[in-house]
């Protein structure tokens, strides 16, 4: 008995997973899995982003005032108050990875949720099978990458490829020759250099000071400069997002933030410029650090093709800034892509589209 | 453009001569031919209508300027122009009808078109025309001329600026028929040769795609040996 019950599992494996005959049955995906927000695009031409974010109803009474039992994306903004909210993702990795108890679990689960909406706005018909491949920060652990590939799973996505973000981006631009790509996200900054081949460890620096500190630095300074005044983290990302700027413009930064529960207007220019300019000496340092590195007959070459992308390229006078710190090792070239928040996502989808069926077969089986 | 330069007595100034063989190559495949009898024709049409328009601004009898309406409305066809008027004046201008205005041809454009008199006795007391006036209807003439000359000018600016533009696309359009050619070559060429069908690049993505699916095949194993006791569970949701 026991060894028919053998027998039959991989029979029954098989007809959970058939083979693909051609690529029209597969839904090809790219995601960027990123800590504040993520973008998925797909092989049908759909293209969403939403907030990494994943929010449970306090109670029944906000369960039947959302009428759901779980929300997931922008939507948990808007209703945080009646909601248990949960970020699945902190510094660039799955945050359950370094959670413990029941913070763990809701934590993981919250990282299913997220990839289930994701995989559910890639709007895959009945019978196509998603095969995605998943952007992670350029130094995720393996753990992480693991982590990934299970809560894929669990949020039935068949087949599964994580590959490191800065690559996907490189992927989408063509640019997988003497290039160093920068991601700037929410939890993490990575920078990878590309020297035609997978990159590897010596290949990557991930900087932990990213969207999330300029928020947290912008928080602290607005507070030493107006005590009085009251903010969330939400009200301060906004803001950053709306004003950042790194040069002398004749815009100022005016943001009516309240005082004693009154709407009181305050100019908060100065506190986001000095905010966002303490990302750049560490990226120099990144950059730094992967062209000396380098083969030095090539190292002219990646300094003048340095890419910039993620949310944290928007920030204006960013290009200059960078530029005027490459000049202190010879001079290069920075770029800002045309589409900072699609350009991971959308290179994802080019590998997974590149990706031979034969691979997607083997990965799934 | 590369036209002929021999001088030709007959040709009007600034014109060029081109061999038909350059212009059917430069796609012109139908031409217009205007006589020089039809442009002299015209030319003396433009003077008449400037004439019949700054006729009302000149200081002349109103017996020489219904003479002068009457010949440009000749050169017009527009015999009835002004009919009642022309009917009121009839008798008066027909007592002047033998000192006409004649307005010269068009081909020695280098001097100056002038509506020019025949010669007429000064002391003659029957004629309509005297010193004034004479002086006036050349000073006249002189600026219709100018005008028209100006006006020609400016149609052949813009004729030759058509062509130069003309010109300029055929180039491009050859060029870029050349390189359709190029390409069209080339692809044959690999048609025929199967073991260059791959460019270094494609080689290099194909080799980044195999690294990356071993890569995750690696993992992939990693995570299957380490998840085994983890069962998902989906119940408790929001705890």
């Amino acid at each position: 008995m026991a060894a028919k019950k053998q027998a039959q599992i991989p029979e029954a494996r098989d007809v959970a997973t058939p083979m693909i005959e051609d690529k029209v049955g597969i839904l090809h995906v790219g995601i960027d899995l990123g800590t504040s927000r993520s973008a998925i695009a797909s092989s049908n031409g759909t293209r969403e982003v939403m907030a990494s974010l994943v929010g449970w109803p306090k109670d029944s009474v906000s369960a039947k005032v959302l009428g759901r039992t779980v929300v997931v994306g922008d939507r948990v903004h808007e209703n945080r108050l009646a909601l248990n909210c949960c970020f699945p993702l902190k510094d660039g990795n799955l945050a359950f990875t370094k959670l413990k108890g029941d913070q763990r679990k809701v934590s993981r689960r919250a990282g299913v949720r997220l990839l289930a909406a994701l995989r559910k706005a890639a709007r895959a018909q009945r019978g196509q099978a998603v095969c995605a491949v998943i952007g992670a920060p350029a130094e995720a652990t393996r753990e992480n990458k693991e982590a990934i590939i299970d809560l894929a799973r669990e949020a039935r996505i068949d087949g599964v490829m994580v590959v490191s973000e800065p690559f996907a981006v490189a992927y989408a631009l063509d640019a997988l020759e003497n290039a160093i790509v920068i991601d700037i996200g929410a939890g993490t900054i990575d920078l990878c250099r590309m020297a035609g081949s997978l990159p590897c460890e010596e290949d990557q620096v991930t900087l932990f000071q990213a969207g999330d500190y300029v928020d947290q630095r912008l928080g602290e300074l607005i507070h030493e400069a107006h005590p009085e005044i009251q903010f969330t983290s939400n009200m301060i990302k906004l803001a950053k997002e709306r004003f950042s700027s790194m040069v002398d413009t004749q815009k100022r930064a005016i943001v009516s933030f309240p005082a004693q529960g009154r709407p009181t207007k305050i100019d908060i220019t100065d506190q986001i410029r000095t905010a966002v300019t303490e990302l750049v000496p560490s990226m120099i340092a990144g950059i730094q650090k992967l062209v000396s590195t380098f083969d030095p007959e090539f190292q002219h070459k990646i300094r003048d093709k340095v890419i910039v992308s993620g949310g944290g390229s928007q920030v204006f006078g960013l290009q200059d800034a960078l530029e005027s710190g490459l000049d202190e090792l010879g001079g290069g070239r920075v770029t800002i892509v045309d589409d900072p928040v699609f350009t991971g996502a959308q290179g994802a989808l080019k590998l997974a589209q590149d990706m031979p069926l034969e691979y997607w077969n083997q990965i799934r089986s | 453009m590369n036209p002929q330069q021999q001088p030709d007595p007959m040709a009007f100034p600034g014109s060029s001569i081109h061999p038909m063989e350059e212009l059917q190559k430069k796609g012109i495949r139908k031409l217009r031919i205007i006589s020089e009898s039809q442009l002299k024709q015209t030319a003396r049409e433009a003077v008449a209508h400037a004439l019949l328009e700054a006729l009302e601004g000149l200081d002349v009898p109103d017996v020489v300027r219904q003479e002068l309406r009457i010949r440009a409305a000749k050169i017009l066809g527009k015999e009835q122009i002004d009919a009642p008027q022309e009917q009121q004046l009839a008798p008066v201008a027909e007592i002047h009808v033998s000192s006409p205005l004649v307005i010269p041809s068009v081909s020695n454009s280098s001097a100056d078109v002038s509506i020019g008199a025949p010669e007429v006795d000064e002391n003659d007391s029957g004629s309509p025309l005297g010193k004034r006036e004479k002086a006036l209807l050349l000073q006249l003439s002189r600026l219709i001329a100018q005008d028209w000359r100006s006006e020609l000018a400016l149609v052949r600016d813009s004729q030759r600026d058509q062509v130069e533009r003309l010109e300029m696309r055929i180039q491009e359009l050859t060029m870029a028929l050349q390189a359709t050619d190029q390409v069209l070559e080339t692809n044959a060429k690999s048609r025929q040769e199967p073991a260059e069908i791959t460019i270094p690049f494609d080689n290099k993505k194909s080799e980044l795609l195999d690294q990356l699916f071993q890569a995750n095949v690696a993992l992939r194993a990693l995570s299957q040996g380490q998840s085994q006791g983890i069962s998902p569970s989906r119940d408790g949701e929001g705890k």
